[in-house]
Parts: C-alpha cells; structure tokens; sequence
C-alpha cells in the first residue's frame, strides 16, 4: 500500500486531464475518460502517455 | 521515442553518481529558485524535473508539501529513497498528470530546455499553478559567462550523434539570451514578477571525481554512447587540466538565470 489516498486525488490523466483510478492490486491507474492504463512501477506511477495502453 | 523517453533513459544511466557527485554544483541555484518561488512551510509545490530530488529535499526541510515529477525513471527511484513520504511520478513537463491549479508553487530548476516544445512545456506549469501562485523556471547563463559550458561544449559537441529531424532543443545554451526566460513566461500567460542570476561554481576535488560527476549528464551519455567513453573523457581530462587551481581543485566559474512569474 504505497500510494496514499492523498496522491490519488490530485492525479490526473496527463493526456485528458480526466480522473484516474487505482485498479486492483495497484498495478495501475486507469483514466476514466480515455481508459489508458498509467502502470505503477516501484511504487512510482509511470504517467506517460507513451507508455499508457488503452484498456476498454 | 519521446524526448522524455530519451532525455529519461540518459539521465538515468548513472543515477547514483548524478545523486553524489553532479547534482549539487547547482546547490545556489537550487536555493534561489525555492526563495523566487515562495516556497515555506506548507507550500504545495510541484518540483518539475525533479532529477534526483536535491530541491524537493531542500524545499521538504522548509516544511513545504512536495510532488515531484521526472521523466526518468533511473534517477525518480533516488528521490523516492529520501524522501518516503513525497509524491513523485515518471511523466514529461508537456503533460502533467495534474489537475489544473493544483499546487501553490512551480518550479523547473534546469530542466525546461530539455523538453522537445518548451512553449508547450511552460503552459503546463502555469495551468497547474493556482492563482496567485508563482512559477519559477531557470537555466544556464550565457555561454561566454559559464567557464564549464566554454570549456566542454564544443569538443563533446563533435562527439554526439547527428541530431534527428524531430531533436529535442536539450541544449544547456537555450535559453541564455537576455529576456528568453521572462519571454517564455508570458508567453503562457504568467505576469513575470522578477529575474535574477546567482553564480554556480562547479568545483571537482580532483579530475576522478569530475568524471564521475560529470559523465553521469545525459548529454554526455549521449556522446559516450556514440563515440566511446575514452574520447569523451579525454574532453573533460583537457578541461580539467586548463582549470586546475594551484591547490589541485578544479573550478569552472559559471552563471545561472531564473526567472518567476506569477499566475493572475
């Protein structure tokens, strides 16, 4: 449980700006508008919408 | 590949070595750039391009709040192992992962000239501000005032691939020119409230320790992966040779601008 309540609410899709959430396991977030998947690496969200895959 | 992508994997290589021996030539800046910004106690500031985390360090031991964004996922893990309790995150300065107005201070300590649009770049800090709230962005003084960039820029220059058709700016000398950081404030709609310059001698105990220091910038990554880490190096053993001091320190006297703005 590394990434805090807190940081989540201030953490937004890069691309769209739209809000994002944790999936299960915080293996991710996943933008509720455009649904691309943010990975969590080392704790660390990975927002770059290159690395981001679209998940439907 | 993104420009955050290949700035993020050259400043990356030798994250412990930027940490220990590179990161902190910038110290004057650093400490500028917190006191142009407002940063105290409480303040909710965004460090952008955190590197290896020495301001968000700093800023954290005057009681401010700090989130710190890189787009280097080999130097992001340094901040995270001093700093337990920040948020930091890998993205890119052109798409901040934040809701607009979320923090109450911005700050770029030498990092907007590595992005690929930096006009796109400083729109990004100034939405993320909120009103009222002060955005900070700085970078390396002309190259006539900065003994270091004279002394390395040229021969390490000729030793980096041809730059791509869609090359990032990343060059220390962008930015230089009297007015360029003011100008790239307003042109995301800050009202520019101060610039000012602070004197950055980089100072090496010996010309070990400035390799060291030195070959862990992604510029030079750059260089060392095109033509050999030997001739890289032999720039430096040249430049550390011509600004050897009688006590055997090396020291490139430099100079830095900053600029702050202000969300109206």
């Amino acid at each position: 449980m590394a990434i805090s309540k807190d940081l989540l609410e201030i953490l937004v899709c890069p691309l769209c700006k739209a809000t994002v959430e944790l999936l299960p396991g915080e293996t991710g977030l996943k933008c509720v508008q455009c649904k691309r998947v943010y990975p969590i690496r080392d704790d660390i969200p990975v927002m770059l919408i290159d690395e981001a895959r679209i998940e439907e | 590949m993104s420009s955050a992508a290949v700035q993020g994997e050259l400043w990356g290589k030798r994250p412990r070595d930027y940490a220990a021996y590179l990161e902190q030539v910038t110290l004057p800046l650093q400490g500028a750039a917190l006191d142009a910004a407002h940063v105290m106690a409480g303040t909710h500031l965004l460090d952008a391009g955190c590197g290896a985390g020495l301001l968000a360090v700093l800023a954290s031991l005057r009681g401010a709040h700090v989130t710190g964004i890189d787009a280097s996922p080999g130097l992001i893990g340094i901040p995270r192992e001093r700093l337990p309790a920040a948020d930091l995150r890998e993205g890119e300065l052109e798409s901040l992962p934040f809701p607009e107005g979320s923090f109450d201070a911005v700050t770029a300590v030498n990092s907007i000239f590595y992005t690929a649009d930096m006009a796109k770049a400083m729109r990004e800090l100034a939405r993320v501000v909120r009103p009222g709230g002060r955005v900070v962005v700085t970078a390396w003084g002309p190259p006539e005032r900065c003994e270091f960039l004279s002394a390395v820029l040229a021969g390490v220059g000729q030793l980096m691939p041809p730059p791509p058709p869609d090359a990032a700016p990343g060059h220390p000398g962008a930015l230089s020119k009297p007015g360029e950081l003011a100008a790239l404030l307003q042109g995301a709609g800050l009202r520019v409230l101060d610039e000012g310059e602070v004197s950055c001698p980089f100072v090496f105990p010996n010309a070990e320790t400035s390799w060291r220091a030195n070959a862990s910038a992604g510029p030079n990554q750059m260089a060392i992966a095109h033509s050999g880490e030997a001739a890289v190096r032999a720039v430096y053993i040249e430049a550390d040779r011509n600004h050897t001091r009688p006590d055997g320190t090396i020291r490139y006297e430099n100079v830095f601008l900053w600029a702050a703005g202000e969300r109206v």
